[in-house]
């Protein structure tokens, strides 16, 4: 075996101008608390302008029919399962520092997995809530006029197929990919301090 | 200790683990700065009976292997040093060849010798990656093996 020591001494011997100095580790740390901040408040800005928005159509929008209100409720649902997924995907592992190697890689792989199964089910849930929502809100608005109600249905059906058969598919399975990679990637990792 | 005081102790030796790990300058660097973001966050909470090397070279092993998770899984044939040429005298391609050896280890072992090469006892390694004081001084010496094999496939030192 070469000389432990003799390592230590190569092992040491990295270039000093590869290591940036304190300035400007300084700034990219107030760099980072701006981006956060921005983060966060466009989170919340979009949070205020949602609810504001929905609450206002609740309140001033006189509905006739229950359907609107149904729809309404559908959609309130589908705008809460979609901000839970942002703030969700924000505080992840925001501030996990004092777990070992093992521990880390045993949360990194919980994490995945619970989001795997967000993407499977509870997003699908959102999907659903979203288009039969749309569908029943819409129906006050176009039921006086025969063209108004075709013109209208027909063209949120056709999005919601869209959305549906085209584009979530993929979607779904891109992510799908990248996130068993990722799980495969940890298991392999974790495997290592096994043995 | 303050966040300077830290960051001038252990920015080298921080640097040196990510790229004994990673092989790659610039993402070494984007995860020693992400390193001392989360030292920076987490100051007040760190709870002064730990050792603060410990407590730092844990974050910094911890988003290593987030790094490595991130990317595709690490092919060593095409692991032929992202360190750019610098290769100037010996001590340099002494340098150079150590971190190619060590590059074509696992993750897990590349992390382990390189707190050992940073000089860390095994109760402090043992404790960092999380596993047991006789586990960590059995992984050790295999390690050790395997890097003074590859050193040696490749020629040595000298």
């Amino acid at each position: 075996m070469e000389d432990l020591t003799e390592l230590k001494q190569i092992w040491a011997s990295m270039p000093d101008r590869s290591v940036p100095d304190f300035r400007s580790i300084s700034l990219e740390v107030k760099k980072y608390r701006t981006r956060n901040i921005i983060k966060k408040t466009t989170v919340l800005l979009f949070v205020i302008i949602l609810g504001f928005l929905m609450g206002r159509v609740v309140i001033v929008y006189e509905s006739q029919l229950i359907s609107t209100r149904i729809g309404e409720g559908l959609m309130i649902i589908a705008i809460g399962i979609m901000l839970s997924y942002t703030i969700r995907s924000l505080r992840r592992l925001a501030a996990v520092t004092d777990l070992s190697n093992e521990g880390f890689l045993k949360l990194l792989k919980d994490e995945q997995l619970s989001l795997f199964r967000f993407e499977k089910r509870t997003q699908v849930i959102g999907y659903i809530a979203a288009s039969f929502g749309l569908l029943l809100y819409l129906y006050e608005g176009v039921k006086e006029k025969t063209e108004h109600l075709v013109i209208g249905y027909t063209l949120t059906l056709a999005w919601i197929t869209i959305i549906w058969f085209i584009v979530k598919p993929r979607v779904m399975k891109k992510k799908m990919d990248h996130l068993h990679e990722r799980i495969e990637n940890l298991e392999r990792i974790s495997q290592q301090l096994k043995h | 200790m303050t966040f300077e005081e830290i960051y001038k102790q252990y920015s080298k030796k921080v640097f040196r683990v990510c790229l004994g790990f990673l092989n790659d300058y610039d993402r070494a660097k984007d995860v020693m700065q992400d390193t001392f973001i989360a030292v920076w966050q987490n100051l007040s909470k760190f709870r002064e009976e730990a050792n603060v090397g410990t407590w730092v070279f844990r974050i910094a092993t911890n988003n290593c292997l987030k790094a490595i998770e991130k990317s595709k899984r690490t092919d060593h044939s095409n692991l032929v040093m992202d360190i750019p040429d610098i290769v100037h005298d010996n001590a340099e391609a002494k340098f150079e060849l150590l971190h190619k050896c060590i590059a074509e280890l696992e993750e897990t072992e590349r992390i382990i010798i390189s707190l050992v090469l940073e000089d860390l006892s095994q109760a402090d390694i043992a404790s960092i990656v999380g596993t047991s004081d006789g586990n960590i001084r059995v992984k050790i010496f295999r390690i050790r093996e395997k890097l003074a094999q590859k050193i040696k496939d490749y020629g040595g030192f000298n």
